[in-house]
């Protein structure tokens, strides 16, 4: 489904990535692990065109689509649910599902609304309020709900269960593992390393930009020396 | 009183014109658009030069609104957009590109002052004791039917979603594949046409000539900043306060300082609250 193959990113002087290759296939959820500053983030955005790369081939679906535009990339079926979730507080629920719906004809936009609403039965009931006024685990359901609106078969998600209590973040392991079981393949940062063993099967360790260790998830975690870098940072 | 009110009501008009077209392009762009007085100059000129060719005074308008969204586009494409990365430009870049426009005006038509003449010149409206030229009238009504369209195009369509989005969260909006550039060229199109309204509205009343605006333009920032930046409604808000603050002194304490009662208004405001009349934490266009 994606094939990221020697993605380079630079910001000025600083190579947040290097030479990154990695896989993700369609209903599988990928991890991608590695402490602060490794060069996650920069990775999701390097894949959606918002962050400059220097080098890499990305391919999805079996088309190069290397040289699109985010715009062309959402159309194409790729979507990101951002780090710190980025809902738009100000405007409302609704509004901001709307918006990630951007570009499709507005019948298209009320089926996927009224699908969403099906989804997420609380969402409708508050579609009017403001985003902003939402707790924190209410916000990420909602901002990862905008990013489905795009319907794409590559969800892209930034540290979701960041800020989350305990409870939320089972929640919204129940709602990715309910994505990828309908076929969208999930690329999934995280740092809850509880997270990753419950919905990943295979998973990478960024490590300085580079990617230090992939495979199978259970093998992956009981390599003792991952899990110390790994850990050692988050704990 | 009320006449004193009334005319304060019409000047509130003209600043909430003026003002939502700079406040909309400073929530989407950062940019303040100090060229927006050579868009509504040009304009004016337009709108002169088209009805002394012989045409009717309503296409003269349009022509002259139709100039103004242009020019007010260009500016984007040409000057704005390849310093977006460089906001600590844009002040210099602005007020560059207000000279250079002005200048423009002052090569294709002279330094000297023109006058506007309307069909409803000549009109006077009276209600009591109250009396309004056609001239202000029209203002008003056009004024109002100007911002309640922009109020609809922000608040029921796509694009005016996606144009508050992109003042909200540039990035966040980028991220959902809302394309930027179409964006910025819409802000300074409707901030081209609210500039093009002003010019035909308040030109009669002044005159028209390269300076035209220059008040005006002072006035509305001080309105942008009332109403909080970014803030459509604050503008129109805003400019209302404005409008009446300088009605009423300059009635009442001397006409002489009608702009200084602005500043006044401006400074208290600020030190009372430093957000703006509305004050908001994040940019938002709504
Ligand atoms: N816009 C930017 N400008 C300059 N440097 C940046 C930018 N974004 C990221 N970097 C740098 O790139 C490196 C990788 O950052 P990135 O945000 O990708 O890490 P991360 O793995 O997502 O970290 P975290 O776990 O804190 O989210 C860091 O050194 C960071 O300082
Ligand atoms: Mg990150």
């Amino acid at each position: 489904m994606l094939d990221v193959h020697d993605l380079t990113i630079t910001f000025g002087p600083t190579t947040a990535v290097r030479g990154v290759s990695l896989t993700a296939a369609a209903g599988t959820v990928t991890g991608v692990l590695g402490a602060n500053g490794a060069g996650k983030t920069s990775t999701l955005l390097g894949i959606l065109a918002r962050a400059p790369r220097q080098s890499g081939r990305i391919t999805f679906d079996g088309a190069d689509v290397t040289g699109f535009d985010t715009g062309a990339l959402v159309r194409a079926g790729i979507a990101l649910c951002p780090e710190n979730r980025r809902l738009f507080p100000n405007m409302s629920i609704e509004d901001n599902l709307l918006l990630g719906a951007y570009g499709t004809g507005r019948a298209t936009r009320r089926t996927r609304l009224r699908d969403t609403y099906d989804r997420f039965g609380w969402v409708a009931t508050r579609r009017a309020e403001p985003a902003g006024r939402l707790s924190g685990g209410q916000q990420q359901t909602v901002a990862i709900a905008r990013a489905l609106m795009s319907a794409p078969r590559l969800l892209l998600l930034d540290e979701p269960s960041s800020g989350l209590s305990p409870v939320a973040v089972d929640e919204v392991g129940a709602v990715l593992a309910d994505i990828a079981r309908d076929g969208t393949a999930l690329v999934l940062v995280e740092q809850n390393v509880r997270l990753v063993r419950a919905l990943c099967a295979t998973a990478y360790v960024l490590a300085h930009g580079q990617v230090t260790a992939s495979g199978p998830v259970p093998e992956l975690l009981s390599d003792t020396a991952v899990s110390d870098a790994y850990l050692g940072t988050t704990a | 009183m009320s006449q004193v009110l009334v005319n304060g009501v019409f000047l509130g008009c003209l600043f909430a014109v003026v003002a939502v077209g700079l406040t909309l392009v400073y929530g989407v762009m950062e940019v303040p658009n100090f060229a927006h007085a050579g868009v509504i100059v040009l304009s004016a000129y337009t709108t002169w030069s088209a009805s002394a060719a012989g045409l009717p005074f309503a296409l003269a308008a349009l022509a002259g609104i139709a100039c103004g969204a242009l020019v007010s586009v260009l500016t984007e494409v040409l000057a704005y957009r390849w310093i977006i990365d460089r906001p600590a430009a844009a002040p210099a870049v602005a007020l560059g590109l207000m000279l250079i426009l002005q200048n423009v005006a002052l090569r294709l038509y002279g330094g000297e002052g023109r006058s506007l003449d309307t069909p409803y010149d000549r009109v006077l409206l009276r209600l009591g004791g109250v009396s309004l030229s056609g001239v202000k009238a029209a203002l008003v009504v056009l004024a109002v039917v100007s911002l309640l369209a922009l109020h609809l195009l922000l608040s029921r369509t796509s694009l005016g979603r996606a144009m508050r989005a992109v003042a909200q969260d540039r990035e966040a909006a980028a991220i959902l594949g809302i394309p930027m550039r179409r964006q910025y060229a819409l802000a300074f199109l409707i901030a081209g046409v609210l500039g093009g309204v002003a010019a035909i509205a308040y030109a009669p009343t002044f005159q028209v000539s390269p300076y035209m605006a220059d008040e005006v333009l002072l006035s509305a920032f001080v309105v942008v900043v009332l109403g909080g930046l970014g803030s459509v409604w604050g503008a129109v808000a805003g400019g209302l306060v404005l409008g009446v603050v300088e009605g009423l002194g300059s009635a009442y304490l001397s006409p002489a300082y009608q702009s200084a009662f602005g500043f006044l208004l401006l400074v208290s405001i600020l030190v009372l609250r430093p957000g703006g009349l509305r004050s908001t934490n994040a940019r938002r266009v709504a």
